[in-house]
């Protein structure tokens, strides 16, 4: 009896537990983009539940907390899409609208119009990271027998199309094409974008040239045939080349086929996590090559120190609390990720594994801005990229934290979109040190500004809209930029005015 | 005594999931430049897990789990975000030192994604080895969390992570629960 009348007041007690917090309940409707009509058994999911649309398109959540939650619907053959939702009252008026994916197709030909089988086409999109301009190679294809390709279920967007070269062995002994981009350039900064749109069939014809191709044959120095090892083919700004590449794995000889004329790096990696090793050769190509070495080189540990400035206005400095990125430099995306580390409260840093390359440097510190930073005689303020060359250990990395640095609060001007927003602060010296980007809901104070002459901007949608690295994307967007001036311990606020963030 | 069997007795029918909520203030800013002004904000971090998991792998000091899709929440300053994909929950408890518990989920994060790793510092003996097997509740439960001193080192702490925001990692101060 005593044990019935205890859960009694347990379930007693839970229920009016639970009846103290509110529930609501979320639901909408999914709908076409590009057609308004409702979409059936489209996927929808807040964080915790899922559920399909019905005939009419229609979803529904309930017994939800008060809270703000993120609403994604998707469905094959559309663009996935999300929408944060305020909970609390009940919400029936969501709607999603799923764009429908697009296609691009096209004939790859000869100069004189005959069509090409088995000529690779990819697809590429830009990303930009740290405000610079990052390649990816999203989706490729080989052409058929007619030289037809096709590019299905494509998200809406600008996009770059590049018949690349041969998709595994040439069709026809000895002959191959150098890259060549949609509309005919050889380079990718001189071609011209395409448009994908929702539910539209884009069609984009190349003709390439046919040279006589070479074939290269070599092997990796210090190769072990126990390790996992890749060998690539990078073609003029380290774009990747569509050459086929055979590497024996028991020996680590390699033979590359159907490489037409030009200029090249041969690069080799091997190993696993820490104990990579590396090592890349440049060659120019104008006729058979063979018994080319390319030594493979150990990773090296990259240790550094920041220090912080002397200041009277402090008794004691305070530890830097840097987080620290150390990023391949290459535009074209690849399998490499970003080595990271943090500051010791004495300032030192060590990064493990960096493989001989060009890198690109980071640092966001908590305490303070980077007055001044050096590897060795090598200055790192004006542009962060660093060499780290084969065989040889770097010499420390040394920089200056300042802390006298100023602090901006960011607000939305009454004219533009009320945010939430990206929020960038570009500095006039251009030092990516001292860039800084960051949200802003509502209210932002960034704090430990370096002193000098800074522009300001602010936009929605994706980070990656605005390229602020390049010039060119600065000027363009130049008249929505405020301007303004930082000074040592300043404090001041600005009012930004928030701007769509079309992709540039 | 014997509403002792009986309490245990129900148990395994009335929940085959553990609870684990993290919460607390968030801060302080232990590394990076903090780009979502998460600093100051009140943050909480719920792992609903089932307890007939297997560790995906284990070692005598550590478990790791895997977790589906939505099995984590993240709120920050009382937004939710949503995690996407399979997170991970790894429970150590090494001869020296305190017992921890570490989630790291993916979250969307205004549209991009995002890593975030929440470590919970909690007392020693708070696990017994058996949670090798499966997971476990930790007692005792509630424990409060003291925020860590610097990035990656004793203390409760959490780091976020957004490619192109870069890292930081803020302590965290609050209570954990299951």
């Amino acid at each position: 009896m005593p044990l019935v009348l205890l859960a009694l007041a347990v379930a007693l007690v839970s229920a009016h537990l639970l009846a103290d917090e509110p529930e609501f309940c979320v639901g909408g409707t999914v709908l076409n983009a590009l057609t308004g009509e409702p979409l059936r058994r489209a996927a929808v999911t807040i964080p915790q539940s899922a559920a399909l649309t019905d005939a009419a398109g229609a979803f529904r959540f309930c017994q939800l907390p008060a809270g703000s939650y993120y609403a994604n619907a998707e469905k094959p053959g559309f663009v996935a899409s999300g929408v944060r939702v305020a909970v609390g009252p009940t919400r029936e008026d969501v709607v999603l609208h799923l764009q429908p994916l697009g296609v691009i197709g096209g004939k790859v030909a000869n100069a004189d119009g005959d069509p090409l089988r088995n000529a690779l086409v990819q697809m590429l999109s830009i990303q930009v990271a740290d405000g610079r301009r990052k390649v990816r190679v999203e989706s490729a294809v080989a052409s058929d027998d007619r030289g037809e390709y096709r590019l299905p279920g494509l998200s809406p967007g600008r996009y770059y199309l590049r018949a690349a070269g041969w998709e595994g062995a040439a069709p026809d002994a000895n002959e191959a094409f150098a890259p060549v981009y949609y509309g005919g350039a050889a380079e990718l900064a001189s071609a011209a974008p395409v448009m994908v749109e929702p539910g539209r069939d884009l069609r984009a014809d190349f003709s390439v040239s046919l040279r006589t191709a070479y074939r290269i044959r070599g092997a990796i120095s210090g190769f072990s045939p126990l390790l996992p090892a890749t060998i690539e083919l990078l073609g003029a700004n380290e774009e990747p080349s569509a050459a086929p590449v055979r590497l024996d794995t028991a020996t680590g000889t390699f033979q590359v086929d159907d490489v037409p004329p030009g200029s090249y790096v041969l690069r080799a990696t091997q190993g696993e996590g820490f104990a990579r090793t590396r090592g890349e050769l440049a060659l120019q190509v104008s006729a058979a090559v063979n018994r080319v070495v390319v030594p493979l080189a150990g990773s090296v540990v990259l240790r550094g120190i920041v220090r912080t400035a002397a200041d009277a206005a402090q008794a004691a400095p305070s530890p830097p609390r840097c987080a620290i990125k150390l990023a391949p430099a290459e535009v074209w995306i690849s399998g490499e990720t970003a080595l990271e580390a943090d500051t010791e409260p004495d300032g030192g840093f060590e990064i493990e594994g960096v493989l001989p390359g060009r890198y690109r440097l980071r640092m966001d510190c908590a305490s303070g801005y980077i007055s001044a930073i050096r590897m060795g005689e090598t200055d790192l303020l004006a542009s962060g990229e660093l060499p780290i060359p084969p065989g040889v250990a770097p010499p420390p990395i040394e920089a200056v934290l300042g802390s006298d640095g100023g602090t901006l609060d960011v607000t939305a001007s009454d004219e533009g979109d009320p945010g939430p927003a990206w929020v960038a602060l570009l500095p006039a010296s251009g030092t990516p040190f001292h860039t800084r980007l960051a949200r802003l809901k509502g209210k932002l104070s960034l704090t430990a500004i370096a002193p000098g002459d800074y522009q300001a901007y602010a936009w929605t949608g994706s980070p990656e809209a605005f390229e602020y690295a390049n010039p060119e994307a600065r000027q363009a967007w130049g008249g929505r930029a405020v301007s303004l001036h930082v000074g040592e311990r300043d404090r001041q606020s600005v009012s930004l005015k928030i701007a769509p963030g079309e992709t540039q | 005594m014997s509403a002792g069997v009986l309490v245990l007795g129900l148990c395994p029918l009335m929940a085959a999931n553990i609870t684990y909520t993290i919460t607390g203030t968030l801060g302080p800013i232990l590394s990076g430049s903090d780009p979502l002004g998460a600093n100051g904000e009140t943050g909480t971090l719920t792992a609903v897990v089932s307890t007939s998991l297997t560790p995906t792998s284990h070692t005598s000091t550590s478990a790791t789990y895997t977790l589906p899709a939505g099995a984590i929440t993240v709120n920050i300053g009382g937004t939710i975000y949503g995690t996407t994909g399979t997170s991970t929950l790894k429970y150590t408890f090494p001869a020296a030192g305190p017992d921890t518990m570490v989630i790291t989920t993916t979250v969307s994060v205004d549209g991009l994604s995002g890593t975030v790793v929440g470590t919970a510092s909690l007392a020693k003996g708070s696990f017994t080895s058996a949670v090798t097997k499966h997971p476990q509740k930790f007692k005792p439960s509630p424990q409060t969390l003291k925020a860590a001193t610097k990035a990656g080192g004793a203390g409760s702490q959490v780091k976020y992570t957004v490619p192109i925001l870069g890292t930081t990692v803020l302590g965290l101060a609050g209570t954990a629960s299951n």
